[in-house]
């Protein structure tokens, strides 16, 4: 009797000291990879003083929201925005549109050399702007769109994965849904943007987020392209909210931090509302 | 041949003369332009505030941007320049990047705006050698504007209770270096190693220049130079002196100011602000900063270079004839002896202007920044002389500091790297 | 009109009108594919020209072709070697570091965090969520934490005795140590939910196979798990490589390549050549070498580890 009960107790035992040990260290991990963020919160609420002191102030127990004040007084921040919101929107509407009509195309659609042009497209996507960008700068140069939202745009304009991600969705509708829209008289727009996306939403909307975080984030690029401080994107424009080079150090990471804290909340904000196809969407892409 | 000769010659005064006529000096009412600069701090307030005063006296409109440091605004200038957009009419630059500039033409010869508002500019008053850095072949690149040296600052405070002098000749210099690690127990001397501009004095005052322009090949590799080394690395090695590579500007400060070396060798701009930090104590210790020049070396000269910040008017199309005519007024402006005068609290900049200590009616503006900068009285302008104006300085330049890098705190065998070091100029000297 | 017709002779409707399908289908993908080659394919078409002429960023004259001059130059110049050598040493440190780190902690932390409650979902979000965050933002914020004097992570060191601050990115070592640790902070949560729902893909038949077998759990996770997440594993492998080769905003904002060029990275040398020494001719040449490089190390790890990934059927 007893040997029986210790049999059934001591894996109950186990299993429950083993979820204990697995939840302090998740929860210790998690701690240590949201801290950076909790410290720029933190950091721009502070005054100078809290920040160029020798004492450790984990939280300001009088936060200064004059703070984020500063981004918009020393550079300005809220055309910084304006320009980050257009261009993202402007490469997330011509990623989608190009993508989804080529990957249509790709999938479902019948026409010699298609398997060329799809290699076309995937050999796309070994080529990083990294090493394309010196030529590229300079026909942008030449044709006069340095400085402007279509210079930064047509870098781009088009993403070979997102064509990739989109035909591997669009290739497990079954071909007999397109038959039927087309017997019911719908032309092929239609059926693209009527039968394909509504079936195949989960990829569309992780693939507009992805495209819609690369817009957001974007870095190297605009950085080439954009030399006219109001045109600046905000990736690039929180770089010179320091205040200093030279002699001194910066000492107004306070103000740097509100800065960079305005600069992600769109991102938050996005994160917060479609985290689930965020994570769901990439298992997909890693699953081809 | 004598005729052709006569032809050309009037030729070329011809158009010289129409060039001077056809310059055309009109700007209209309300004309803005884009000036780009590089300060920040108080440096930035008072640039602001004769900005300012600027645009109400003339009533035109500047778009004044900053930008970061002068590799920014070098890197932007180039790019929009390339792109023929987004160019200033007017931005400051620092004094290397003047020769690629005049030979790839990207600025404004102002030897045309010089002749054509003499009076505004007073050409003649700025410090020669100032100018003559700023021109090559003729060519006026640029005009001075927050100019600085290469000096020593030196804990005055210390010295004096040690009873000693800042050395003024090289040959004192490793005594002084001992006397004071003894004393201290801590190095005597912090000195900038990112940027050769600081340590290349000590060289060319020994006769070792980085390009001599007749062979095309680097004057460092001489036995001067290879001596200059060895002993920099064994006053390196005995602790005498910290060599800075990193966190360079903050190193320097931290250091002087709270006693963890008792001099430094820098930039002459870092005065007003070392000296305030120094006599309020704000870092530990309270003490009086003194200034010593570069030491005398082996070739009897005492020199410090043209450094620090000019200002261009590039040559970009994409800024009209009036907004660069705009901008030249600016200058005009901002070089003005008062402005240099009010300029030079802030900044501790070199006064650009010898009227600005001689002349009488700025005797008593001249009197207050003594008055409130007392060792600026021992700045010699008279040794700040033009550098070697070769395209590629700057690269061989680059190569010198990381080479003294390797060698002072990487354990680099100071012989070994000297000689690598001279064939890598050579070679990126033969390479043009 | 007809609407009945083509579900009988659905194979003959497609055998009338291929012109047209060919057209119209054709028209889809032309934009896209007209506009890759415009921006990836005709730029280094470009870049292979532009490498044999003498191309400088401020010049006023057109560039003239000079043969082999700049590929001589890269492979034989003291200056360019010295740099070049650094740069891929660096590059390839970077690499090698960040791939473990990445892959390596996020199959651990996919482990860790393989538990479907609640509250483990949102841990999982909140360590995910960095990936979303722009790296030049996540760079200043690190650029603070890592500050020598004022920075929290030297105070905290305070703490456990460490008085002396750490210079973390003045110091040779340490300022890729900063870079590795911004970058694998950024990314270990992309890592980890990729593995873990690699790991919620495994049937949990082989488990319980391989416990009546007596197989403890190690020789699970060696046995089982491993091979079963090698596709993931290659998967990881080649997009966190090519990423890693590409590293340059973290780089530009925390260090700018220093200190000693210490953490100058390939794609920063190719911009520095271009932007700051103005050298379009010669940044063209090392960019093309650094595509040649990529190139063949994804090619080559494609081939190789097709061999040994396992498929689950």
């Amino acid at each position: 009797m007893t040997n029986n009960m210790t049999a059934v107790r001591s894996p109950h035992r186990r299993i429950k000291s083993g979820l204990i040990v697995r939840y302090i260290l998740a929860v210790i991990i998690t701690i240590i990879m949201v801290f950076p963020l909790f410290w720029m919160l933190s950091t721009s609420l502070k005054t100078e003083q809290q920040v160029m002191s020798s004492r450790l102030v984990f939280w300001p127990t009088a936060p200064q929201w004059v703070n984020f004040s500063y981004p918009f007084q020393k550079v300005p921040f809220l055309r910084y925005m304006l320009n980050t919101a257009l261009i993202t929107i402007m490469q997330m509407t011509s990623e989608l549109l190009l993508g989804i009509l080529a990957a249509y195309g790709f999938s479902k659609g019948k026409f010699h050399g298609k398997h060329f042009l799809f290699i076309v497209v995937l050999g796309a996507m070994m080529i990083p702007i990294q090493v394309t960008f010196i030529p590229l700068y300079i026909v942008i140069a030449r044709i006069g769109w340095m400085n402007t939202y279509l210079g930064v745009w047509i870098a781009g304009c088009v993403s070979s994965y997102t064509i990739f991600l989109l035909r591997q969705s669009f290739m497990t509708v079954d071909d007999s849904y397109i038959e039927a829209a087309r017997v019911d008289g719908m032309g092929k727009l239609g059926s693209i943007f009527r039968i394909m996306v509504p079936m195949c939403k989960p990829t569309v909307i992780t693939v507009a987020l992805t495209t819609f975080m690369g817009g957001w984030n974007n870095y190297f690029w605009p950085k080439i392209i954009i030399k006219v401080q109001d045109m600046y994107v905000l990736t690039v424009g929180v770089q010179r909210l320091k205040t200093s080079y030279g002699n001194d150090a910066t000492a107004n990471y306070h103000q740097i931090m509100a800065g960079v804290l305005l600069s992600v909340i769109p991102v938050f904000i996005v994160f917060a509302i479609f985290q689930r196809h965020m994570l769901s969407g990439f298992t997909k892409a890693a699953m081809k | 041949m004598k005729k052709l000769f006569a032809i050309l010659l009037v030729a070329i005064m011809l158009l010289t003369c129409t060039a001077l006529a056809e310059f055309d000096k009109s700007i209209p009412d309300g004309t803005e332009f884009t000036f780009w600069h590089s300060f920040s701090g108080v440096n930035e307030e008072v640039l602001k505030k004769q900005v300012e005063e600027f645009e109400a006296l003339t009533g035109y409109k500047v778009d004044l941007q900053y930008i970061g440091g002068y590799n920014v605004i070098h890197t932007e200038l180039a790019s929009a320049n390339a792109a023929g957009s987004g160019v200033p009419a007017l931005t400051v630059i620092n004094v290397p990047r003047l020769t690629s500039y005049t030979t790839d033409k990207l600025v404004e010869d102002l030897n045309p705006y010089i002749a054509a508002w003499p009076d505004e500019i007073n050409f003649d008053d700025f410090y020669p050698g100032m100018t003559d850095m700023m021109q090559n072949g003729g060519y006026q690149a640029a005009l001075p504007f927050g100019q600085s040296g290469q000096i020593f600052f030196y804990n005055k405070t210390l010295m004096k209770e040690m009873g000693i002098e800042f050395p003024t000749k090289m040959e004192d210099f490793g005594d002084w270096l001992k006397k004071v690690y003894e004393y201290t127990g801590k190095p005597a001397l912090d000195v900038h190693g990112t940027d050769n501009a600081y340590f290349y004095c000590l060289f060319t005052n020994a006769d070792a220049f980085m390009i001599d322009v007749a062979t095309n090949t680097t004057g460092l590799a001489s036995d001067n130079a290879l001596n200059l080394i060895k002993d920099l690395r064994s006053w390196v090695d005995a602790g005498y002196i910290k060599w800075v590579d990193t966190d360079v500007s903050n190193t320097l400060k931290m250091d002087f100011t709270s006693g963890a070396c008792a001099a430094v060798l820098f930039t002459s701009s870092s005065y007003a602000n070392y000296k305030d930090v120094a006599e309020k104590g704000q870092n530990g210790v309270t003490f009086e900063v003194g200034i010593g020049n570069q030491p005398v070396g082996i070739s009897g000269r005492n020199e410090q270079y043209v450094a620090g910040a000019t200002l261009i008017i590039p040559s970009n199309p994409c800024n009209t004839q009036a907004q660069k005519n705009a901008a030249f007024k600016l200058i005009c402006y901002l070089t003005a002896p008062e402005r240099q005068l009010e300029w030079v609290h802030a900044s501790s900049y070199y006064i650009t202007r010898k009227s600005a200590s001689t002349d009488p009616q700025y005797a008593e503006a001249y009197a207050a920044v003594l008055a409130d900068l007392p060792e600026m009285a021992v700045l010699d302008l008279n040794v700040y002389v033009a550098k070697t104006k070769h395209e590629l300085f700057d690269k061989c330049g680059d190569i010198f500091e990381q080479y003294m890098s390797e060698i002072m705190n990487n354990g680099m065998d100071p012989e070994e790297g000297w000689e690598t070091m001279c064939e890598e100029i050579n070679d990126t000297l033969a390479d043009k | 009109m007809k609407k009945t017709k083509p579900m009988v002779i659905n194979g003959r409707q497609v055998n009338i009108r291929p012109e047209k399908y060919f057209w119209s289908d054709f028209f889809l993908v032309l934009p896209a594919v007209l506009l890759l080659l415009l921006v990836t394919y005709y730029p280094v078409a470009e870049l292979i020209r532009i490498s044999f002429t003498d191309w400088r960023l401020t010049m006023t004259t057109a560039p003239e072709y000079v043969g082999w001059k700049n590929w001589t130059w890269l492979f034989t110049a003291k200056t360019s070697l010295r740099y070049l050598t650094n740069s891929l040493q660096v590059t390839l440190i970077y690499t090698v570091c960040n791939i473990t780190i990445d892959l390596g902690i996020g199959l651990l932390l996919a482990h860790l965090f393989n538990h479907l409650t609640k509250p483990f979902a949102f841990m999982r979000a909140m360590i995910f969520m960095p990936r979303y965050i722009a790296m030049s933002s996540c760079g200043i914020i690190f650029l603070w934490m890592l500050n020598t004097d004022y920075g929290v992570i030297n105070k905290m060191l305070e703490w456990v005795g460490v008085t002396n601050h750490i210079n973390w990115l003045g110091d040779d070592n340490l300022a890729m140590v900063s870079i590795l640790m911004l970058t694998g902070w950024h990314g270990v949560g992309y890592c980890m939910m990729i593995y873990l729902s690699a790991l919620l893909g495994i049937s949990s038949d082989y488990y319980e196979a391989s416990s009546l077998d007596g197989a403890t759990g190690l020789q699970q996770f060696r046995y089982i798990t491993l091979p079963l997440l090698s596709p993931t594993t290659l998967f990881l492998f080649i997009t966190t490589f090519i990423s890693s080769m590409k590293v340059y905003q973290s780089v530009d904002v925390m260090t700018s390549g220093g200190p000693r060029n210490k953490t100058a990275v390939m794609v920063y040398y190719i911009y520095d050549l271009a932007f700051n020494d103005n050298r379009i001719d010669r940044s063209a040449v090392t960019a093309l070498l650094f595509f040649a490089i990529l190139l063949i190390v994804t090619a080559s790890t494609m081939r190789v580890t097709n061999k040994n990934v396992h498929y689950e059927a």
